[in-house]
């Protein structure tokens, strides 16, 4: 975990953030535009009551955590993928570092996970070697400059297009212009052969579908397909929380999800996976797949929730409805992050 | 155009995807030939010169990837490649282009009216790698095959994704982010636009 450091620096540092005009406007910005756009995708919808629907759908999972989880361990054994359970943070990423040596892998692409962050799991990998690539843009941004993401939507909401373009011209060694349109392309082409090049692939997962054994994850820019397609064997890191029993279930999560996360109707892409697929580069021309399922106090909490003096005042959507508190939250998140080095 | 295709098109469009009509099969396949043809040849989108493609793509030519075709469709669109010239027309092996395919083009199994999205069975790798490695995606979609929400199909598609091995791919347009500035862009690490050709026959 990162050093203890005194109020007085820890305040220094909170002033300073709360003072750089830029941080404020993005946060600004960010906070109004996205309950407008909140707004507009939940148009005409009963807002409320699908939220309950959510609601209700994962406090019934977390109810039935455990007789799902064997449920889902089961039908992903038939599927051949390897299923793991870790208790802690150390066991998961002992776990995942394990099938790295095991599978003889040492370049990982990852696409953008919290659960992966909640364990810290790059620092895990790298301080044994291994070459871990974010390939979510705003998480190879923060990466690239040894931050944390500053929110779990807009992993580089704290940066500004010069600074993105001081930071691509550090690592390609070349100028490259602010334009937003322009800096996406050097993402596209640094990190497609990071890609190529990976031997295993780790994602996170939206929620796991007992009743098929199948993982749902939902993107926009397209990485956690070439994350889950190039590479010889995928990691998929999901904590136990995101057990849901039925299809149906994940039907529901995949509409309420992005109109709360970023106001949009659906994710560009939603991928269902159910078991290893096609490879065509290894012997039996199949995917090697693991599911590393993480408790790290998941169920003494279900177990709190499950108690009748429980309201719903954790979000059953998790999701930046926090999107107002950011304004100061992040800039705070911000402060913090830069202080703590990622190795 | 049915009410129900008129409602899929337009919420296609609000993604940025294209839609266009065909009103068969090979007319759709000469709509790919010709929206190819008037592209400019892509350039490698990997910077390392190393890993550019090992297949024979000749100066000038463009790829087009067109992975489990039915074999009368393949021959046709082969015929329309080879009329048009300069074309590269790719079955399989494209995790031989890392650094890029102009053109992926495949059929969708889905449309879901209410968001605009294609679902595509994507077992297949080659399905998979034609539909992300492209710079531009044309999926082709049945109009019998549109359904109102996906809702609706939660059976058919608890069928089609309960088999070991399936990769169900729900694709609402183009790649895209918002990670600088909260700015929208198209095209991060997949197509940086899509294509719809919906087919009226059958």
């Amino acid at each position: 975990m990162s050093k203890t450091e005194s109020f007085r620096s820890y305040k220094h540092r909170l002033d300073s953030a709360l003072d750089n005009r830029f941080l404020r406007q993005a946060m600004d910005k960010f906070a109004v535009a996205y309950r407008t756009s909140r707004q507009n995708a939940f148009a005409g919808m009963n807002v409320k009551a699908l939220v309950q629907q959510v609601a209700d759908a994962k406090a019934g999972a977390i109810r039935n955590n455990a007789a799902l989880l064997r449920q889902f361990t089961a039908k992903a054994l038939a599927h051949g993928i390897h299923v793991h359970v870790a208790d802690t943070a150390e066991d998961a990423n002992r776990i995942i570092e394990q099938i790295a040596q095991k599978t003889g892998s040492r370049k990982i692409v990852k696409s953008k996970s919290m659960t992966a962050e909640e364990i810290r799991l790059n620092r895990w990998l790298e301080t044994r070697g291994l070459a871990v690539t974010e390939t979510d843009l705003g998480e190879w941004i923060v990466q690239l400059r040894k931050e944390g993401p500053s929110h779990m939507v807009m992993p580089a909401i704290h940066l500004s297009r010069f600074q993105v373009a001081d930071l691509f011209t550090d690592v390609t060694g070349t100028d490259q212009n602010p334009e937003i349109e322009r800096l996406v392309k050097v993402a596209r082409k640094e990190l497609r052969e990071k890609f190529v090049r990976a031997d295993m692939g780790i994602t996170g997962a939206n929620y796991a579908v007992a009743d098929t054994g199948t993982l749902g994850i939902a993107t926009n820019e397209g990485n956690a397909r070439l994350v889950t397609t190039l590479p010889k064997v995928h990691v998929a890191l999901v904590g136990i929380d995101k057990l849901v029993p039925t299809i149906a279930d994940a039907l529901t999560i995949n509409r309420i999800l992005p109109k709360n996360a970023t106001g949009q109707a659906i994710t560009s892409y939603v991928t269902w996976i159910t078991g290893p697929s096609e490879c065509t580069v290894t012997p039996s021309g199949k995917r090697e797949m693991h599911i590393v399922f993480l408790d790290n106090g998941r169920s003494n909490i279900a177990a709190i929730r499950s108690s009748p003096r429980y309201s719903s005042a954790c979000g059953a959507v998790p999701a930046p409805m926090c999107a107002r508190s950011t304004a100061w939250w992040g800039a705070t998140r911000w402060a913090i992050s830069i202080s703590e080095p990622s190795a | 155009m049915t009410d129900l295709t008129a409602t899929f098109a337009q919420k296609a469009s609000l993604v940025s995807a294209v839609v266009h009509q065909a009103a068969s099969r090979t007319e759709a396949f000469d709509r790919t030939v010709c929206l190819l043809q008037g592209r400019i040849p892509m350039t490698s989108q990997m910077l390392n010169p190393r890993l550019t493609s090992a297949g024979a793509k000749e100066a000038a030519a463009r790829i087009l990837a067109a992975p489990n075709l039915e074999t009368a469709d393949l021959r046709y669109l082969s015929e329309a490649c080879d009329n048009a010239g300069n074309i590269h027309l790719l079955q399989n092996g494209m995790r031989d282009y890392p650094d890029g395919i102009d053109m992926g083009m495949t059929w969708a199994d889905y449309g879901i009216a209410d968001t605009g999205t294609l679902v595509m069975a994507s077992h297949s790798e080659e399905v998979r790698l034609a539909t992300m490695l492209c710079e531009v995606h044309v999926a082709l979609l049945k109009v019998s095959d549109i359904r109102t929400s996906a809702n609706e199909m939660a059976e058919e598609l608890s069928v089609l994704t309960a088999r070991t091995g399936s990769y169900t791919a729900f694709i609402t347009g183009a790649s895209r982010t918002a990670d600088i500035e909260r700015v929208l862009a198209i095209g991060v690490h997949g197509p940086l636009e899509l294509h719809i050709i919906l087919v009226e026959e059958e």
